[in-house]
């Protein structure tokens, strides 16, 4: 999902294309003045002790929302917290990985007095715009300990949370008692989900075989090796897969809709588009950004940005499970039930950070 | 590890090994032709793509897969003659035009796609299959090789073909001198510039193909960058399979292998770390490489442009 191995590839045209984009942006951003600031002095204003009024704020994200996933969940959130709060949002997408701070900065310098740096990759580039702009930053997936009053949070998904609400609908839907895995690439997050879904798969039933491949250390966008994964595990027994993958989704997809009997759970975004028989999605684990942007933008205009870190969670409701018809209203009770032991702490997932930590949850058959 | 022995799973992995396999002989066959005749293609990424994202786009709007390959062909072509009007007519330098084709093709297939396919990426589902009646119902091979798609079975016979004609026809023959030694075929009445042009639009035509089977047979979809360095592979194979085509079919499949084994590994519970799986079947090349380098000849004439009397 994020990591600089993925900047590695030749998007040269895309890679203009975003430059082009942020220019543009930068020259709009300072002509606008709508919004909750009315004008330029306003929106500059001070909103409470050492704060910063927001009237727009911009995202950055390194591709954009036909993933299914990441970059659809970080978009569609901007623009759900933008019309929560009635500010204004811009949205730059397929910003790649090179250059950031050359996009990051275009975007500050644009007007925008809030930025979300939409993925991981972004952290060290955004830590320096930060520091020269002085405007605050939204990272990802980074510790507390790289907070900078006013300058710079994080966003951190609980992936293990949402994982474990998903083993709970994939072992209620089994009837092989096969479960399959696949990630498309070596991710702290999709490490965090594989183990909490191991977990959940095995406190319904213990029994389950819980099957796990990859892809490949950063195959983010691999839809040929997405599809011969897939088809392995399928071919293996499963009957329930849970992909991980942004643009490798595709071929995830592909094998799932050429298979018969088989269901699939999405991660983080609404895969329903990319499936030809929708049935086959038994839910995805959606992952909603809003309530850590509005929570950011608030404590930016109260002067208290950088100071906490904004989880993505079952319990401010950034993680949770997609409504389908797959969904029984008995897993929908259980899922329902292991949220709240989420909440109230009774229920605690493992969180993997590698791929033998998920192998030693799988074969430990912790939860159970 | 018993899963990996059920008929499910081989026939599974059998299959996989094919069509992971085809895309990889098709580019393969293309650039052993072009190479053959002197003209190196550095584009071949660039080629694949683009047949790719031409062959994609033609089978969601006519539905027709067959469309799609033939479409996929003249993609391939279109994109290849940047190499034939630059480098065999003009004479530019090879390797600066056939990396341009791969960065142009990577580049224009990401941002069209990225353009049309953002909102509603689009799947293209199965070709349906072509049973060998008798052959099909045997286990494993029957279901993984008989039941093939009808483009699978002209894919072969156009390279068994192209094969023979390689080895045993004035064509064939024309072509290998046009590498070995330009100035001889030109003084024996033969042409090296159509002899080379034919060349370089066989090489664009089997190059598309090569995408468009990945596009449409292998993957069921189009995704930016979705040769993901086979272009690349296929150079090397032909190199070292000395512009023998059974010898790039052999070494395709034995990539298509590779690339099979490490998620059959993983599903099965052996622990294969996730950048070995990636690796595995670049290993393959570069093991290749390293023990048949002194056994791979290229064509003399490879990458020089032909000027006759020139010294």
């Amino acid at each position: 999902m994020n990591s600089f191995t993925r900047g590695g590839r030749h998007r040269t045209a895309t890679r203009l294309a975003v430059l082009t984009v942020t220019g543009a942006l930068a020259v709009s951003l300072a002509a606008c003045s709508s919004g909750r600031g009315g004008d330029d002095s306003d929106s500059t204003s001070t909103a409470a002790a050492g704060g910063t009024e927001v009237t727009q704020f911009a995202l950055v994200a390194p591709e954009n929302e036909s993933d299914f996933g990441y970059n659809q969940a970080g978009i569609e959130a901007a623009n759900e917290a933008a019309k929560e709060l009635g500010i204004e949002v811009t949205v730059v997408p397929d910003a790649g990985y090179d250059n950031i701070e050359t996009v990051l900065t275009q975007v500050a310098d644009g007007g925008a007095q809030f930025i979300v740096a939409h993925a991981s990759g972004y952290g060290v580039g955004a830590a320096s715009v930060a520091a020269a702009t002085k405007v605050p930053i939204l990272i990802q997936d980074a510790g507390s300990e790289q907070n900078v009053p006013n300058q710079i949070a994080s966003a951190k998904p609980e992936g293990q949370e949402g994982g474990y609400l998903a083993g709970i609908a994939a072992a209620m839907s089994t009837t092989s008692k096969k479960v399959g895995l696949v990630l498309s690439a070596d991710n702290a997050n999709w490490f965090a989900m594989s183990s909490g879904f191991a977990e959940g798969v095995y406190s319904v039933d213990p029994s389950i075989q819980v099957l796990y491949t990859s892809v490949g250390p950063a195959a983010y966008a691999d839809a040929a090796g997405g599809k011969t994964a897939t088809e392995q595990i399928i071919a293996s027994g499963a009957d329930v897969v849970f992909g991980m993958g942004d643009g490798a989704t595709q071929g995830y997809l592909q094998a799932i809709d050429a298979a018969s009997n088989v269901k699939y759970i999405a991660d983080i975004g609404d895969v329903t588009p990319g499936l030809s028989d929708a049935s086959k999605l038994l839910t995805s684990v959606r992952w909603n950004y809003e309530p850590a942007y509005v929570a950011a933008i608030k404590d930016v205009e109260a002067g208290t940005f950088g100071t906490v870190t904004y989880p993505v969670d079952v319990e401010n409701g950034g993680m949770y499970l997609q409504e389908t018809d797959a969904m029984t209203p008995e897993i929908t009770a259980a899922v329902e039930k292991a949220s709240q032991g989420i909440i109230d702490g009774s229920i605690t997932p493992t969180i993997a950070t590698s791929a033998d930590e998920v192998a030693a949850v799988i074969a430990a058959k912790k939860g159970a | 590890m018993s899963d990996l022995l059920s008929t499910a799973f081989v026939t599974v992995f059998v299959a996989t090994v094919i069509a992971q396999a085809l895309p990889l002989m098709l580019a393969s066959v293309g650039e052993t032709i072009g190479e053959q005749a002197g003209v190196l293609n550095l584009g071949l990424e660039g080629v694949m793509l683009i047949g790719a994202y031409v062959a994609f786009v033609t089978t969601l709007t006519t539905g027709n897969f067959w469309f799609g390959m033939l479409a996929g062909a003249v993609g391939g072509v279109v994109a290849n003659l940047a190499m034939l009007v630059l480098n065999v007519w003009l004479g530019l330098n090879q390797i600066v035009i056939g990396l341009a084709v791969t960065l142009i093709g990577e580049g224009i297939t990401s941002v069209l796609y990225l353009q049309n396919y953002t909102k509603s990426p689009a799947s293209l589902g199965s070709q349906p299959s072509m049973p060998i009646p008798g052959l099909s119902e045997i286990p494993v091979v029957g279901q993984a090789v008989f039941s093939q798609s009808g483009i699978f079975w002209v894919v072969i016979l156009i390279t068994l073909g192209l094969a023979f004609a390689m080895a045993r026809t004035n064509w064939g023959l024309s072509t290998r001198s046009a590498g070995q030694k330009p100035s001889s075929l030109d003084a024996a009445g033969g042409s090296v510039m159509r002899t080379r042009s034919i060349a370089v639009v066989l090489n664009g035509a089997l190059a598309g193909m090569g995408g468009a089977y990945l596009a449409l047979l292998t993957t069921s979809t189009f995704s930016p960058m979705l040769t993901n360095g086979l272009g690349f592979i296929a150079i090397v194979i032909t190199m070292l399979s000395r512009g023998r085509i059974l010898i790039v079919m052999i070494t395709s499949l034995v990539y298509g292998l590779a690339v099979a084994i490490g998620p059959a590994l993983q599903v099965s519970g052996v622990s294969v770390p996730a950048d070995i799986i990636k690796m595995l079947p670049f290993l393959i090349v570069i093991v290749m490489l390293i023990v048949f380098a002194r056994s791979s000849v290229v064509p003399p004439a490879l990458g020089a442009a032909y000027s006759r009397g020139a010294r």
